[in-house]
């Protein structure tokens, strides 16, 4: 049996990319990297819990790892991992550490 | 809009500080920052794609701050002074920055200024110079020594003879130490009764010596002497003396065939008239620069004065240097070889020369002035009539020189230098009282 997910281990970091800084500035939307396991519930607790502020929607992706071949043999370079849209509801926001 | 303040300061200097509003300076900052976020790439943006808190974050806001302030307070400078009726000499200098909200402050140099004063009342008394016919009789006995050759002599010394000797001088100074005093090889002495070199009472004790003898002897120097260095008064001089040979110096008669070979005059008293003129012109040019010397010394101590802000200084230093670092290339060394061999650094000769450059930037400010005052002008014939002047000291390069000689900006400056020259005459004219009033 897993050990259970910690509320504060489910977000990982910010998504910084200019893909992202667009979201947050036109949509309210923000990125994060969480863990493979957390699911959207679990999420929207996270963030609501550590940013103070109300979560209207969760989006989910798994980024597929990137792999390597060197010959017969595959690796992989990246692992997947899975990144998290949140929508906050309007008028709140996130301050990102100063990102 | 910018808020001003200002104030003076001593030498021709005023501080002056500038408030600039904060929505002028965050344009800046973002200016800055969108020209520098096409140079750093930050993972997850392409370059000049990174969104201004992104860039602040990454680089630091002090750091973007800094690299704004530049083309900012240059701009802000600018305006400043279009703003205020001030009249700077040169380039301000930025000494101060505060920021929220942001004031600047500038040290700005001013043009200097000149106030002349009565110095149409200034009168000195001028000593022409004189020169008696002793003068030119020595002049030319110097040349007729030139002309002459030595004749060996196979008998004792004699007044009048000439004596190659190697002489080692040494005496006891004050502190009872020894000191060399004068070491010469080979050197050609003019055995005269009342000769003063190296000492006077030294060619007695040559007298009746013949060539390869070799003597020692004292000489004492009387207390009141003054034809000696102090240190020397007083004291007992110890000689060692070698004579190499005697000679008579074979002199040239002085007929107009001497006269002939030393110079362009036809005759020996063409001659005279000539040595003559030469020395009056060598002795006015000296008591001119004399004169002058306290012509100035006077004007600055009390008639005029002239107010100019040390950046004038620092800049005639600087073109000074470069004058003399030049000088120094022709030679065939380059300045950091001349301050290494002397063991100077840049800033010693800076002070070196600092008071060249004060006492130049103010007689050139006031003369700058009294020309004007003095309604000194000059015209397009007088700058024709110096550079014909001065094409004929260059010959078969003459042609070449003449486009040269006629450029815009030689014909400027040699107008300047006539300027300055005039108002150099009018100025002595006015201080001996023979300056005709303006009216």
């Amino acid at each position: 049996m897993p050990k259970p997910l910690h509320l504060f281990d489910v977000v990982i970091r910010p998504v910084v990319t200019e893909k992202s800084q667009i979201l947050q500035d036109e949509q309210n939307v923000y990125v994060f990297e969480v863990d493979m396991r957390a699911n959207k519930p679990q999420i929207k607790a996270a963030v609501e819990e550590i940013f103070d502020v109300d979560v209207r929607k969760v989006r989910t992706a798994v980024v597929p790892p990137k792999r390597g071949r060197r010959g017969r043999s595959e690796y992989i370079r990246k692992k997947a991992w899975k990144k998290a849209y949140v929508t906050v509801e309007p008028g709140d926001s996130i301050d990102l550490f100063g990102v | 809009m910018l808020k001003l303040q200002h104030e003076a300061m001593e030498d021709r200097q005023t501080r002056l500080i500038v408030t600039v509003d904060d929505a002028r300076v965050d344009k800046a900052m973002k200016d800055t920052a969108k020209r520098l976020g096409k140079q750093v790439q930050i993972s997850g943006f392409r370059k000049g794609k990174v969104p201004y808190r992104i860039l602040l974050s990454h680089l630091g806001e002090d750091y973007v701050f800094n690299e704004a302030l530049d083309p900012l307070s240059q701009a802000v400078y600018a305006e400043a002074l279009e703003e205020s009726d001030l009249q700077p000499y040169g380039p301000g200098a930025l000494t101060d920055v505060e920021r929220n909200p942001l004031r600047l402050t500038f040290i700005v140099p001013l043009v200097p200024t000149v106030e002349l004063g009565d110095y149409r009342d200034l009168r000195i008394d001028y000593d022409p110079p004189e020169i008696d016919e002793k003068d030119v009789a020595d002049a030319i006995e110097e040349m007729r020594k030139e002309q002459g050759f030595l004749e060996p002599l196979e008998r004792p010394a004699e007044y009048g003879d000439v004596a190659t000797v190697d002489i080692h001088g040494h005496f006891t100074d004050d502190e009872g130490a020894e000191q060399e005093l004068a070491h010469r090889h080979e050197y050609e002495l003019d055995l005269l009764e009342d000769g003063k070199d190296p000492v006077p009472g030294f060619a007695k004790h040559l007298i009746g010596l013949e060539a390869e003898a070799e003597t020692h002897f004292e000489v004492e120097i009387a207390e009141d002497n003054e034809e000696i260095i102090e240190e020397l008064r007083g004291k007992t001089l110890h000689f060692e003396v070698k004579v190499h040979g005697i000679y008579t110096r074979d002199l040239p008669e002085l007929d107009d065939e001497f006269a002939e070979s030393v110079s362009t005059a036809g005759s020996m008293d063409e001659l005279r008239e000539q040595v003559r003129e030469e020395l009056l012109a060598h002795a006015k040019s000296h008591t001119d620069n004399d004169y002058l010397d306290a012509i100035f010394g006077q004007l600055l101590d009390g008639i005029a004065t002239v107010e100019f802000p040390p950046q004038m200084v620092d800049d005639d230093v600087e073109d000074l240097i470069n004058n003399y670092g030049a000088r120094l290339q022709q030679q065939g060394l380059s300045l950091d070889d001349y301050l290494r061999l002397n063991q100077m650094t840049k800033d010693d000769l800076r002070a070196d020369f600092r008071e060249t450059a004060v006492r130049r930037i103010e007689r050139g400010l006031l003369l700058a002035e009294i020309a004007d005052a003095e309604l000194v002008s000059v015209d397009d014939t007088d700058l024709d009539d110096e550079i014909r002047t001065r094409l004929l000291s260059f010959g078969e390069g003459a042609a070449y020189m003449e486009s040269v000689l006629n450029s815009p900006e030689y014909r400027r400056m040699l107008s300047n230098e006539i300027r300055t020259d005039r108002a150099i005459e009018r100025l002595m004219a006015i201080a001996k009282g023979e300056a005709p009033s303006l009216e």
